[in-house]
């Protein structure tokens, strides 16, 4: 009567222990390799296409290789390890656990080819049982290990928090240069501090940066990103194309030139006239109008090619 | 005598020449705004201000009463908007009076003339305020310099061409007259003024959300000028009469209500007030105290004590929630990542993107250069006993506006003004230094002058002493030769002063060049990107003729005679206001965008699968569903490439049924050709955009000209809804709802059934 009951059992214990064995190998294998599996086209057909897998896995196809030139896998490299040592540490006391993995295209081009990938990084959460992956999004959600964690928690039944170890050295190392500061900015109070503080020249000085900057595009580099310059068959370019794009050498040349242009007006205004021989001051004031016109021009000009259908030049 | 009579005339003339500058700067500012009139028609431009329009038409036909308590249940349906409550009046309200005024006098102008050349008229004003306020920092010259420049700059006329009757269109007029008010009620240390500025802040809070800038530039002026040891009575005066005043008036418009004591956006000025009661308290007493050195230690201590138990007790009350933490969008300037993670609907917006440098040129060109130096010129006029302050104004105003400027595009507006003023008293400097006689020049002549606000005595004071100049100039050059020393104490003695007439030629005419340029330059800017309606578009045919697309109007209008008054038409957000305004029907979401939840919903209509999205639209009584394509036409700001904005709206709200994910191909690729992925495929917006699209093409492969692709011969197949009317270049396509079949099939099924029937 009972038989089948027990065959059950039996049945489902040693399933249980199968499961259980194919979860401690990894787990084994992951404490030995710095919380990620790495493997090859054998173990990841062992460890993603085993249907009685009861963990879920998140594999990262990648290219680390140095001939591959693959930066993006470099730059998401560190934060896959981060989580998965975090991960680590949780899974003692969760059973139902993610294993962390990757697979290099090196030891894993059928793999590769049987996916149809063809680029890297890509990133695949497996629940458990399920042989097809969710695909991680990361021309979306970028490398960030927070937005990797809000993926996995949205596909997989464990949840799991994040805490971004704090790297203390910059603050340290701030608080030090603050203090060294605030240590020689006491013990020169009258020389330097004092003077500094309340000459209205340095704070005039702060505000023409702060202006200069802002108005030269700074804050579109720091919200947007964008690359220093780029390298083209023709050389370095430094303008980029159209006028709701620009690159950071871009505006540091176009501070600098509001900068050029602002100090010739002031020049022009209080220093010319202060000049008391007449001929030198002449030549001053040709001189400087026409560095301001030069100057004007080359802006001009570097406005136009950027934004073609403009109308206007000077004599650049 | 005569002289007295002499300059009298002189001083006429000048002021009369400066008035007839002055309505010839108004003259410029009016008719640089009309090119959309006069290309187009007199019409309402826009979104937004369609809104404002509608709202001006409740206000002008049913009464204040009316309007201020006007549910509006035909948006947001079924929600509907308590809209007298929830936006600001003051726009409204102008024109109304204005119109009431103009008809009680028998002008019988009609209320959209009105609002359509509202914008241009105020723009008139703010050239005059700015040339108020200049004065105020330097003097007439600057004044006129600073109105030309406000006048025509394209970083102003951006938002307010005729027909672009929005809030910012009376706006930029409000915050230079308070900021003007404020700065002459400073050096007047009048109540009387301060209470004037409260008043013009009154009025600018009931017309805009920007007022937050004024409430925080003032206190911190205020504060600077106390950290500065420029506290003064006048100081205490005017601050305290503007902040009491004004904050107990702008708690009277109902949308703002308690907020000037409740959020962090006013704490600032609450607390600055405070500072300025302990400081003149100390101060009062100190004046009592026989010995000042110990008590002046104390004082210094309490302050410095009671500034930081005031911030300490400001950030417990809103750590505990006692104060209101800044609201989201003013929080996303400080921290430029938060609404892109937080809110989306703000991200989505383009005119919150960050700028970039050609931005700034294209909105300032010349003067974009001439702002810092003009800074410059202003920390010259510091020491300035009464002006100084102004010019301190005018630096922090200066940061500020250029940080925001450079966050969100859209602030360049408040930016605009300031960079003007700057310019304007750098170039006049300039000016001041080439034009006249070197020998007035010194700086400290000039300075001196300043501080006396009789010009006209300055001009008589200039014209005396040119006679003395030459002879003067000479015997000092002579004796500068002796030796060194002496040379040292002669030059300092000796007037600064551009004596060559060619050199003084020279720079004045590059800068007269350099003002022409930049006239032509704004004239461009104005014509070319900011004079289109965008309700009606232009374009050129290849022969160089000037071709409308007036779908819109042709849609709305369809909507408008042949759907029954009570229909509901679904459209994304952005052509809401349009769509109440123009075809005058019922919405579910418009450009006000409060309720996110119903955005997402419209989003997930357009997203899903018909079987879904028919639930839905049953669900909100939608008959008419609108699509905005512009791929026939090659137009660009086309509800596909809004699509991926619906999408992720929607995902916010449902992340189980929409993931964003689905809509590109295995790949990560957007497409909508052959290869697009089946979530989009089916979405129906595809379905919508799409339909019989390639029928129009015959033979040949159907062409998307704005996402240049090639489209399936055979194209999506729609079931619950029916194509009601398209726009002759296919811009708007609008699709009617199907009742329920009569016999309760699916539509599939009765699609099929029809069709075998007719074979």
């Amino acid at each position: 009567m009972k038989i089948p009951e027990i065959i059950s059992i039996l049945i489902i214990a040693s399933i249980a222990l199968a499961k259980s064995a194919l979860l401690s190998k990894y787990d084994s294998l992951a404490q030995n390799q710095a919380g990620v599996v790495k493997l090859d086209d054998l173990s990841y057909n062992e460890l993603i296409r085993t249907p009685e897998r009861d963990f879920g896995v998140a594999v990262v196809l990648t290219a680390m290789d140095e001939r591959m030139k693959c930066t993006p896998c470099h730059k998401f490299a560190p934060e896959f390890h981060l989580l998965a040592k975090q991960a680590k540490g949780r899974r003692s006391t969760n059973k139902n656990s993610i294993v962390f993995a990757s697979l290099d295209f090196m030891d894993g081009q059928r793999t590769f080819n049987d996916l149809g990938l063809n680029t890297a990084p890509s990133l695949f959460y497996h629940p458990p049982h399920q042989l097809n992956g969710h695909l991680y999004d990361f021309n979306r959600n970028g490398f960030l290990a927070e937005r990797l964690v809000a993926f996995l928690n949205t596909h997989s039944p464990t949840k799991f928090a994040f805490k971004r170890p704090v790297d203390h050295t910059s603050t340290v190392i701030a608080l030090v240069l603050l203090t060294i500061l605030a240590v020689f900015a006491k013990k020169n109070w009258n020389t330097l501090t004092k003077p500094f503080i309340f000459s209205k020249w340095s704070w005039c000085m702060l505000t023409l940066i702060i202006i200069l900057t802002m108005t030269s595009g700074y804050m579109w580099n720091q919200i947007r990103k964008p690359p220093q310059m780029v390298m083209t068959k023709n050389g370095a370019q430094y303008f980029a194309n159209g006028v709701t794009n620009q690159y950071r050498a871009e505006t540091v040349i176009i501070g600098t030139i509001y900068a050029l242009l602002a100090s010739t007006i002031v020049i022009l205004t209080i220093s010319v006239p202060k000049i008391q021989n007449t001929g030198r001051q002449r030549a001053a004031a040709y001189l400087w109008t026409l560095i301001l016109i030069v100057t004007f021009s080359v802006l001009v000009y570097i406005f136009k090619m950027k934004q073609p259908i403009y109308p206007f030049r000077l004599f650049v | 005598m005569a002289g007295s009579a002499a300059n009298n005339t002189n001083n006429t003339l000048k002021s009369l020449l400066k008035l007839f500058t002055l309505l010839a700067i108004a003259g410029a500012a009016i008719s640089s705004r009309l090119f959309s009139v006069i290309r187009h028609e007199s019409i309402i431009h826009e979104f937004d201000p369609w809104f404002n329009f509608r709202a001006t038409k409740v206000l002008v036909n049913h009464g204040f009463k009316h309007f201020w308590n006007w549910y509006d249940n035909t948006s947001w349906y079924p929600l509907g908007r308590a809209t007298g409550g929830t936006l600001y009046p003051g726009l409204m309200l102008t024109s109304g009076l204005i119109h009431n005024i103009l008809h009680s006098i028998n002008i019988p102008l009609d209320i959209r003339n009105i609002c359509v050349l509202l914008a241009p008229a105020f723009s008139a004003l703010t050239a005059y305020t700015t040339y108020l306020f200049t004065k105020e920092v330097k003097d007439a010259r600057a004044g006129l310099l600073a109105a030309i420049f406000i006048a025509i700059v394209p970083g102003y006329i951006s938002r307010s061409v005729a027909g672009s009757y929005d809030n910012e269109a009376i706006a930029i007029f409000l915050l230079m007259f308070t900021f003007y008010l404020w700065v002459k009620s400073l050096r007047l240390g009048s109540a009387f003024w301060g209470a004037i500025t409260a008043m013009s802040y009154y009025y600018m809070v009931s017309a805009w959300g920007g007022y937050a800038f004024i409430i925080n530039m003032i206190p911190l002026h205020a504060f600077v000028l106390v950290l500065m040891g420029r506290y003064s009575p006048r100081l205490y005066i005017s601050y305290c009469s503007f902040y009491t005043i004004g904050t107990l008036a702008s708690m009277q418009v109902p949308f703002v209500g308690f907020n000037p004591v409740g959020t962090a956006d006013h704490m600032a000025a609450l607390g600055v007030f405070g500072l300025l009661q302990l400081i003149a308290f100390s101060t009062l007493i100190r004046q009592h105290l026989p010995s000042k050195q110990q008590f002046d230690t104390l004082l210094r201590s309490v302050l410095v004590l009671g500034f930081v138990v005031g911030v300490a007790a400001m950030a417990l009350a809103s750590h505990k929630g006692v104060i209101a933490p800044w609201t989201g969008r003013f929080y996303s300037l400080w921290d430029t990542g938060y609404a892109k993670v937080h809110i989306p609907i703000v991200a989505s917006v383009s005119e919150h993107q960050p700028t970039s440098w050609p931005s700034f040129f294209f909105d300032l060109q010349m003067l974009i250069y001439l702002f810092p130096a003009g800074v410059f010129f202003c920390f010259h006029r510091l020491s300035d006993s009464i002006k100084g302050e102004a010019s301190v104004f005018v630096i922090i105003y200066a940061v500020f506006g250029s940080y925001f400027a450079s966050v969100m595009v859209r602030l360049m507006l408040t930016l605009t003004p300031i960079v003007c003023v700057a310019a304007a008293v750098a170039l006049s400097t300039l000016l001041d230094n080439y034009i006249q006689d070197p020998d007035v020049e010194g700086e400290h002549q000039v300075e001196n002058k300043e501080t006396d606000h009789n010009t006209q005595h300055n001009v008589s004071h200039n014209t005396s002493q040119k006679a003395f100049t030459p002879k003067n100039k000479k015997t000092k050059k002579d004796t500068s030769i002796s030796s060194t020393r002496e040379k040292v104490i002669e030059k300092m003695q000796e007037k600064a002063g551009i004596r060559a007439p060619d050199a003084r030629l020279v720079v004045l005419i590059n800068v007269v060049l350099m003002l022409i340029f930049f006239v032509f330059h704004s004239t461009w800017v104005t014509s070319n990107a900011y004079s289109s309606p965008s309700v009606v578009l232009a374009s050129k045919t290849p022969q160089g003729e000037t071709l409308y697309i007036d779908d819109f109007r042709e849609a709305y209008n369809w909507l408008n005679q042949t759907t029954s008054e009570d229909a509901v038409v679904g459209s994304w957000w952005d052509y809401g206001y349009q769509l109440a305004g123009m075809a005058g029907r019922t919405t579910l979401v418009d450009n006000n965008t409060w309720n996110n939840t119903h955005i997402a919903t419209v989003g997930k209509i357009m997203a899903s699968p018909e079987e879904v999205s028919y639930d839905i639209l049953r669900k909100h009584d939608v008959t008419h569903l609108l699509v905005v394509f512009g791929g026939l036409l090659g137009y660009s700001g086309d509800d596909i490439n809004k699509f991926l904005w619906m999408v992720r709206i929607s995902e916010g709200v449902w992340p189980d049924e929409i993931h964003e994910r689905d809509y590109f191909t295995p790949r990560g690729e957007f497409r909508m050709d052959e290869g697009a992925a089946p979530a989009m495929k089916n979405s129906v917006l595809y379905k919508m955009v799409y339909h019989r699209f390639a029928e129009l093409f015959g033979s040949r492969p159907a062409v998307d000209r704005v996402r240049q692709i090639q489209l399936p011969k055979k194209g999506p197949q729609l079931e619950s809804l029916e194509e009601a009317f398209t726009s002759e270049n296919w811009l708007v396509r609008i699709y009617q709802v199907k009742q329920p079949d009569f016999l309760g099939r699916s539509f599939k099924d009765a699609i099929a059934f029809e069709k075998a029937a007719r074979i």
